[in-house]
């Protein structure tokens, strides 16, 4: 043990008299190689005893440490440069894989849209998915056996109730169930009969907004409207309302954006036409109105129901309808 | 529907290049989906005359002719026997394009070299004619563009439902004149038939509410023949191919005008002519020559013996014009479009009667069809004689008129129109509009509109649709009504995010799938079923979303992961019931893999599970139950069910290999489902205060005999230690070799009145020991 305090004291002022790297080397050979002292004292600790095995041992470790720190600042401040100093603790090694997880692409488009008209000040309603003749079709003035019907083919359940084939059908309950001034927008998933291809899909998603009041009219829509574009899609972006017809608007329209793929000029997505539909809208129908109630002469209103699909498409270049439904997991993992 | 703007032009003229009428269709309502020019793909086609016409020898087909474009002459070698020298010819040059993608170039045959081309119809895309070169009129310019007289534009309106007065090029010759602020020309027609005698077919309507006009003429002798060229290239644009004359000019007649006319060989018809419903599984075989069965609810057109027709959907064999046809009754009538609608649908027929029918066609359309086609055939055919017109009309057509408010025109277009100028848009629309004293009008509307006109508001949008909705400022809308929170869609706006910030991706999944997918889940009727389904692997609606979720895992084992969460929220469905659940899936490790995770992943076992939802359930601000559960989709002994003030709303475990059915899957599946409604507190926490005093842990360990469970244990434990526990927790556990297990139980002390003594926590904690001891016949270790 006393031989091993002098040899400690001997060695570590040894290195601070060295000038010369190779001594250093030599003397870190001496020291520390597998034939070195330090192993040398090492070799003596089985036949210790126990008490003084510990102690030894401890001494032992404590002055390879304390050496090695001494030796390699030497070394540094010899050679003159300020070599990679790997600490005992590696900070470039990468951390606990924690993951963070995504939403659906079709749940993060949902939140912008419905963001924007929350700030305006609709409030959002839901409405359940499996609907009745009435709140789908008749009350929407739908009548029986109408070819516009056509346009919305719907899924029949042996329950005797429907898919809902738009989200309109949560204008008919907020309707019949509150009064003006109502201003709703409302999420959810709809069906229709057509078949599964890269635009269509028998199971989508659809945001409804509608507002009831005094002196609604066709400018209420439009301001609201381009208000949601230029939050969506770009501040400028123009947009167009072109006549349409369906039966729970009347005056109905169709509602363009300037193609923001192509700034208006034509392209591809837009079929060269410079513009791209992205819903449809009207002035609430008076028989909506009536029929739940309402005052058509005191009252109007406005009505837009977007797909969320088709905005999530255009937004975020997603050339595919059938890609949300697939959960493949690049994709899931793709967006925040 | 298509239109071509050949035929368009017949009846209104103007010189809008197409490109920009197709644009204001558009703009006002009637949206034109596309176009095709009929020689879009032809070039250097002119117009030619053959000089001169030689004989090539040894050949009795071949002649050799000189062609000339009034400029120069060219050699052509011509098989064609129906030339002759002096006409006028279309002439391909060389180098010329004709449809189809045929190039002409120059070729040499017999030795003899030619220099283009003289076409037949079939080699210019105008039909099938391949007899003979088309030899036409010598009006035309040598030299000057084939196309620049025989081409047309074909283009395809998305006619609205409510617009079935636009399904004729008339109907939208009426439009366009409302456009260009132009009226149309009207159609020639013979405005008064006088028949010689009484009709030899009678006409008894027995389902008036059916059919509310039907008009029948009695044609004697009637000429069939071929159709003239105008007749058969209008058809022909229109895609359809020429019959016979008679057949033609009913279809002629219809696009023109957009009724739908029905032509009876009236010497097949036996009796009279009764309009009535179908009897049950009556059955007559239509002109596609398939068997129908009826029902009652199917309006025919019949005889005393047969039927002739499906009333306003499709022809019957029987009655059939043909060409030993010698008279004819022309059926020019009004059906219900309700019914008419019904029977279509059932029977899957689309007709283009059916189609214009359905929408409701003009109430005053029977006797100008009928003046129309008695026009025609005079002008292409010879008959001997009328009879007198049978007409079931009890009525004439009136509208009421409708009163248009100024006041709410300008409240819902939100623009002020002078009065002149609602008017002038209305009238070329072909409404009557009549200035009241008092600001308002008087609308009168023509018969076609009156199917789609029955409010204020359908003629604000005609006003609306014509003036233009780019010319209204838009307003930013001031809403009164406060935006109410909806503190559930929050409240699912919070879990998502729990689950999104947990490591777990948000799937989304169609909830109409195959029956067969639940059933290997071990899930057995009460399924909400699709009547209707795309294909029998559609025809359920997921009762529950897990092996769904499960489906994506399958899926994505192409990826070989080492650890994929899934959740999703969304509705199951059973019987009538909707339910909003959310579903979790978990595979292999909890933790992706790498140096630092190497010693801690966590296999999603039963625990992990339970631990997860445990969570879940404290931030939603419920105490989670667990339960036993016997799903069969579980492993046994490794699911559990999640109450909820004793009910049961979920449950989670490890998925039972087998069911999962795909090899793909090596290690093992855990799921979780429940309804999310319940969890869903309205109320807000209330701050209950907290104590400063200091806390105190200490750990028992007892060993306890076998088939003790450790939920017992702890909630003994907590019942024992006095109301200054804070928490406890099952710390450790292992088994004594010589029996029973050693359970290691965390308690944390905390008093809200003071610091707790020594002596305090050892009399709780020997409290607990006393108990456990008593109740499990535990030991102290
Ligand atoms: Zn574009």
């Amino acid at each position: 043990m006393k031989e091993f305090e002098q040899y400690r004291t001997n060695s570590l002022e040894r290195i601070e008299k060295i000038k010369d790297p190779k001594e250093l080397e030599q003397l870190k050979n001496e020291v520390l190689s597998r034939k070195g002292r330090l192993a040398s004292f090492m070799t003596l600790l089985p036949g210790l005893p126990p008490e003084e095995k510990r102690s030894l041992g401890a001494a032992l470790n404590s002055f390879k440490e304390e050496f090695t720190e001494k030796l390699n600042a030497k070394a540094e401040s010899l050679n003159g440069v300020s070599a990679y100093k790997p600490s005992s603790v590696d900070i470039t090694m990468e951390g606990f894989p924690f993951s963070s997880g995504r939403r659906h692409l079709i749940n993060v488009t949902y939140d912008k849209i419905l963001g924007i008209f929350r700030a305006i000040g609709f409030s959002i309603v839901e409405g359940p998915e499996v609907e009745d003749d009435h709140n789908n079709f008749e009350g929407l003035n739908f009548p029986p056996d109408h070819p516009a019907r056509d346009t919305q083919d719907s899924f029949f359940l042996d329950n005797g109730l429907l898919l809902r084939t738009h989200t309109s059908p949560v204008q008919v309950r907020v309707l019949e169930s509150s009064k003006p001034p109502i201003a709703v927008v409302s999420p959810g998933k709809c069906y229709r009969r057509d078949p599964l291809d890269a635009s269509h899909s028998f199971m989508f998603n659809q945001t409804e907004g509608f507002l009831v009041d005094e002196n609604i009219g066709v400018a209420d829509l439009k301001g609201t409207i381009d208000i949601f574009i230029g939050e969506m899609f770009g501040k400028g972006i123009r947009s167009r309302f072109r006549p349409h017809f369906f039966p729970f608007t009347e005056p109905s329209m169709e509602v363009d954006m300037e193609c923001i793929f192509c700034k208006g000029k034509g392209c591809g997505v837009c079929k060269q036409s410079g513009w791209i539909e992205i819903m449809g809208a009207g002035i609430i129908h008076p028989s909506v109105l009536e029929s739940a109630g309402h005052d058509y002469k005191k009252y109007s209103g406005f009505a837009f129901g977007m797909g969320v699909e088709r905005i999530a498409m255009l937004k975020y270049r997603v050339g595919d309808m059938r890609i949300f439904f697939e959960n493949d997991l690049e994709f899931l993992r793709q967006f925040r | 529907m298509k239109y071509s703007m050949n035929w368009l032009k017949r009846y209104i003229e103007f010189d809008t290049p197409h490109t920009e009428l197709f644009e204001r269709l558009s703009m006002t309502g009637s949206e034109v989906e596309g176009f095709k020019e009929k020689f879009e793909d032809m070039e250097n086609v002119v117009i030619g005359k053959i000089l001169k016409i030689e004989a090539v020898p040894d050949s009795d087909k071949i002649r050799y002719c000189s062609v000339t474009d009034g400029k120069e002459e060219y050699n052509v070698v011509c098989g064609a026997p129906n030339i002759k020298e002096g006409d006028v010819v279309p002439f391909a040059l060389t180098g010329a394009r004709l449809p189809g993608g045929m190039k002409i170039k120059k070729t040499k045959i017999r030795g003899l070299e030619s220099q283009g081309m003289m076409c037949s119809k079939k080699e210019l895309g105008m039909g099938a004619d391949h007899t003979g070169i088309f030899i036409l009129d010598e009006k035309y310019a040598l030299g000057s563009d084939f196309k620049g007289y025989f081409n047309d534009i074909v283009f395809e309106i998305e006619v609205t439902p409510n617009r079935p007065d636009l399904l004729s090029h008339y109907g939208l010759a009426r439009e366009v004149g409302a456009l260009v602020r132009k009226k149309p020309n009207p159609v020639p027609r013979d405005e008064e038939i006088r028949g010689k005698y009484e009709s030899p077919v009678k006409v008894e309507v027995r389902a008036p509410e059916a059919c509310t006009r039907y008009a029948l003429l009695y044609v004697k002798n009637v000429q069939n023949s071929p159709s003239p060229p105008e007749i058969r290239e209008a058809l022909e644009s229109m895609g359809m191919t020429s019959k016979d004359l008679l057949v033609d000019i009913s279809n002629f007649n219809l696009f023109e005008g957009g009724h739908p006319t029905h032509f009876f060989d009236a010497d097949r018809i036996a009796g009279k002519i009764i309009i009535r419903f179908a009897a049950e599984n009556e059955k007559c075989v239509t002109i596609d020559k398939e068997e129908r069965t009826l029902t009652v609810s199917d309006l025919v057109i019949a005889d005393e013996e047969k039927v002739l027709a499906i009333a306003g959907v499709i022809g019957c064999l029987g009655s059939e014009v043909t060409e030993n046809t010698v008279n004819i009754a022309i059926e020019s009538a009004v059906f219900t479009p309700s019914f008419i609608r019904r029977t279509k649908q059932r029977l899957g027929i689309d007709s283009d009667a059916a189609y214009r029918f359905e929408r409701g066609v003009d109430p005053e359309a029977p006797l100008a069809s009928l003046g129309r086609i008695v026009y025609l055939l005079k002008q292409y055919t010879k008959f001997e004689s009328l009879g007198n017109i049978v007409d079931t009309l009890r009525s004439a057509y009136s509208h009421p008129g409708i009163i248009v408010k100024n006041e709410t025109l300008e409240r819902i277009l939100s623009v002020k129109l002078e009065p002149e100028r609602i008017c002038e848009i209305l009238s070329y629309l072909s409404f009557k509009c009549e200035k009241l004293i008092n600001g308002d009008f008087r609308i009168g509307v023509p018969s076609f509109r009156a199917a789609d006109m029955k409010h204020e508001y359908d003629v604000i949008e005609e006003v609306g649709r014509i003036y233009g909705y780019a010319q209204v400022e838009p307003k930013r809308p001031y809403i009164r009504s406060p935006a109410g929170l909806n503190p559930y869609f929050s409240f699912k706006e919070k879990v998502r995010n729990h689950f999104v910030s947990r490591g777990y991706l948000e799937t989304l999944n169609i909830s109409i799938c195959d029956e067969d997918a639940f059933k290997a889940y071990g899930y057995t009727g009460d399924f909400t079923k699709v009547v209707n389904p795309l294909n029998q692997n559609l025809a359920v609606l997921a009762p529950s979303l897990f092996p769904r979720l499960i489906g994506v895992l399958v899926k994505n084992m192409k990826y070989n992961p080492s650890s994929l969460k899934l959740f999703e929220i969304g509705n199951v469905f059973g019987g009538k019931s909707e339910t909003e659940v959310v579903s979790l899936v978990l595979y292999g490790n909890y933790f992706d893999e790498n140096w630092a995770s190497r010693k801690k992943t966590l296999e999603c076992d039963l625990f992990t599970l339970k631990g997860e939802i445990a969570a879940f359930f404290d931030l939603t601000g419920n105490t989670a139950e667990f339960g036993e559960c016997s799903e069969p989709f579980y492993t046994a002994g490794s699911a559990c069910s999640v109450l909820l003030n004793g009910e049961k709303i979920g449950h989670f475990g490890i998925i039972e290999k087998s069911r999962i059915g795909s090899k793909r899957v090596p290690r093992s599946v855990a799921a979780a489902e429940f309804s999310l409604k319940p969890l869903f507190k309205c109320e807000d926490d209330v701050y209950t205060g907290y104590s400063v005093f200091q806390k105190a842990s200490r750990d028992i360990t007892m060993v306890f005999p076998a088939g003790v469970v450790s939920g017992d244990i702890m909630k003994t434990l907590k019942a024992s230690a006095g109301r200054d526990l804070k928490s406890a927790v099952l710390f450790d556990i292992f088994e004594i070799p010589k029996g029973g297990t050693a359970l290691t139980f965390r308690m944390t002390f905390q008093s809200s009145k003071k610091t707790l003594s020594d002596s305090d926590i050892d009399s709780a904690v020997g409290a607990v020991i006393k108990k456990l001891k008593e109740r499990f016949n535990a030991e102290l270790r």
